[in-house]
């Protein structure tokens, strides 16, 4: 098990991760929020990478503040946006990675062959990663973070740059091992993790506003999603005062859907939440203005 | 080793290196030609080679004086005639009787007189050291005396017994160009070393692996001291060849003191081993601004500034120019361009007393460049913390 205690970091007055606390099981868990909520801050401070100016990581009961060398040892992590070495070609890459993985020799290449095989590149493998596409190198990326098998996998926005059917294939990918791993994804892309995840972070300016199962998450705004048919001239005083999840134009009238607390109007009709919505609702977003439109 | 191979395969296969070794490696060719160019097969300074190969290289001995001081009295007498034929004469050893005249007057017969007068010269030394010895021991004065006899030891048996021609030996050891494209090359090998991690964003990454990251720093201390190391020796190997090539090299075995500038020098070393000397020494100066540049790559955020910093040894190398036989000052110990040009090390006995024993300047300029390969390294070694993007 993971956990993560009072973790705290700040640049200067901008408190990046205000003592957060949570505890990351076997499972999928889908860290969600905005750009510069403080997600990738939380990631790096588990990788390592940045130290927390308060609070722990516990990993299997052991502080990592004392000692990284187990848990690096079962991590797999995909950081936001690599663009690893061009001059490698995708088998020299993860040859490589095994080495600093410190994988026995004799492994590397059944290791190799089998996470080119996982993300779908074993045609590529042998090409320059200079040569490669961005959802390629995104899939190199994951592939690089399988390597070994780890007993957690950290992944930083990891469908950034993938195409539809390469996000549905990291996903089914992903959803195999969640039974004996625990997996975090960062993002701020509801879908990557809507069906999938066991449990949902939602972070906001730091802090964790919601953690709960997708279900539940969506369950705890029931009866405040409402769908709600108005015409094409008064858009703009619905966009001032409610927060929109999605905007449909019907035969001249604009189909909403509407978070609310309160019935938007006499003709809207309550419909079930979805998981974008909880999202929206929990980070108080604010998804459209009249000046977008 | 893995690691390491893993290095070579992210610096090597940037096709701007390998086309700027190879060029760098012509141009330090078409260098050595330029300074050689005296000595082409074409020229009067290739007669001179064949001309002494033949007659005045090897022991020298009376038979061998007496001939070229009547072979300069004769041609001196047929200049002085004016009445001399200026066409091409197959009799003469360039060709023509002014060029014969040239050849020995101005360049067989100063050479073959240092190598004649170095014994007396020598000897005029060692009396006068051995006079210094009697002054200073009156005066109590331990240093110079310890100086004095060290003197009296070096320069006292010193002869020239054979002749060769040592004037390609001399550029050879006077040629810094080749030093500059090292410089050079390490400016594009090193420069993006740690930085480039960082625009990869591999940074991030690298520090999460079991293997440590002191492990993968220490993998790139070690890339760039056998970087350094392969460039020193490629380009010494093509100076040598280089040299042979253009210029008739000769007379390696030679003492280092056959050449006219080292005349005083305290090694006793033939020019073959004297060369081996100046490759080590070099390469050390070499790792120490290999080391800088690679500083320069650590803790600069952006390649361009990363490369204006790594320009600074280049222009040192440059504008520094080491004052011939002079004594150092306390900057120069601390100054790698010693070791990159370090014959001025050697062209003299000139050493620096220490708690009242003369110490060569060579050991303090090693001592203080190790010191600094050691900090260098240290601060390369050292964890600096990771920027989020």
């Amino acid at each position: 098990m993971l956990e993560v205690k009072q973790l705290t970091k700040a640049y200067g007055n901008l408190v990046a991760v205000n003592h957060m606390d949570i505890q990351f099981r076997n499972g999928i868990y889908g860290l969600l929020g905005p750009n510069g909520a403080g997600k990738t801050t939380l990631l790096s401070m588990i990788m390592g990478a940045l130290r927390p100016d308060q609070g722990d990581i516990f990993f299997e009961g052991a502080s990592l503040s004392k000692d990284r060398k187990k848990f690096n040892s079962k991590v797999g992590y995909l950081p936001q946006g690599p663009l690893f070495y061009k001059e490698f070609t995708g088998q020299e890459f993860l040859e490589y990675i095994c080495v600093l993985k410190n994988l026995p020799k004799f492994e590397h290449v059944e290791e190799v062959n089998r996470v080119f095989n996982e993300v779908n590149l074993s045609d590529a493998k042998n090409k320059r990663i200079g040569a490669y596409s961005g959802g390629m190198r995104q899939r190199l990326g994951i592939a690089q973070a399988l390597l070994g098998d780890p007993k957690v996998l950290v992944f930083d926005e990891p469908t950034a740059g993938l195409d539809p059917i390469e996000r549905i294939r990291f996903r089914n990918t992903i959803s195999r091992f969640s039974n004996e791993k625990t997996i975090i994804i960062a993002t701020h892309i509801v879908p990557d993790i809507e069906s999938i995840a066991q449990s949902v972070v939602m972070i906001e300016s730091g802090m964790i506003v919601a953690h709960d199962s997708p279900e539940a998450l969506m369950e705890s705004i029931k009866g405040m999603v409402w769908t709600l048919t108005i015409p094409i001239n008064k858009i703009d005083s619905y966009i001032n005062q409610y927060r929109i999840s999605n905007i449909q134009l019907t035969n001249q009238h604009y189909l909403l859907r509407i978070i609310d607390e309160q019935e938007p109007g006499p003709d809207a009709v309550q419909t079930a939440p979805r998981l974008e919505e909880a999202y929206i609702y929990m980070t108080k977003g604010k998804l459209y203005d009249v000046a977008s439109l | 080793m893995t690691l390491l191979r893993f290095e070579f395969i992210k610096v090597f296969r940037k096709r701007y290196l390998v086309i700027s070794f190879l060029l760098f490696t012509l141009v330090n060719f078409a260098s050595i030609f330029l300074t050689n160019q005296g000595y082409q097969p074409w020229t009067l300074e290739e007669e001179q080679n064949k001309f002494c190969i033949e007659r005045l290289c090897g022991l020298i001995d009376q038979q061998k004086i007496d001939f070229i001081i009547a072979e300069d009295k004769r041609l001196n007498d047929t200049i002085m005639l004016q009445t001399f034929s200026r066409d091409y004469d197959p009799n003469t050893y360039t060709g023509y009787i002014f060029n014969d005249f040239m050849l020995i007057h101005d360049n067989l017969i100063p050479n073959l007189k240092y190598a004649v007068d170095y014994a007396y010269t020598m000897r005029d030394i060692s009396i006068r050291a051995n006079e210094n010895i009697s002054f200073y021991q009156k005066q109590g004065n331990s240093a110079m005396v310890i100086k004095n006899r060290d003197i009296l030891k070096l320069y006292s048996n010193r002869t020239i017994s054979s002749f060769r021609n040592m004037i390609p030996a001399k550029y050879l050891l006077f040629y810094d160009f080749s030093g500059l494209l090292i410089i050079l090359l390490l400016v594009l090998t090193l420069t993006p070393i740690f930085i480039s991690e960082k625009e990869n964003r591999m940074n991030q990454l690298l520090t999460t692996f079991p293997l440590g990251e002191g492990k993968l720093i220490s993998t790139k201390i070690v890339f760039i001291i056998l970087v350094t190391a392969l460039y020193c020796s490629w380009f010494f190997l093509m100076d040598l060849m280089g040299f042979f090539l253009f210029s008739n090299l000769q007379g390696l075995s030679m003492p280092l003191y056959s050449i006219h500038e080292f005349q005083i020098t305290p090694l006793v070393l033939s020019i073959i081993q004297f060369l081996g000397l100046n490759f080590f020494l070099r390469m050390l100066g070499m790792i120490l601004i290999a080391f800088f540049i690679s500083l320069t790559s650590k803790f600069l955020q952006h390649v361009v500034f990363a490369f204006l910093g790594s320009l600074f040894p280049l222009i040192l190398y440059l504008v520094w120019q080491p004052k011939l036989h002079s004594a150092l000052h306390w900057f120069d110990f601390f100054n790698p361009m010693f070791l990159l040009k370090n014959r001025n090390l050697f062209l003299s006995y000139n050493p620096i007393v220490l708690i009242s024993v003369p110490v060569q300047p060579v050991f303090i300029v090693l001592f203080c460049v190790l010191l600094m390969l050691l900090l260098f390294a240290f601060f390369l070694k050292a964890k600096i913390p990771t920027r989020l993007v």
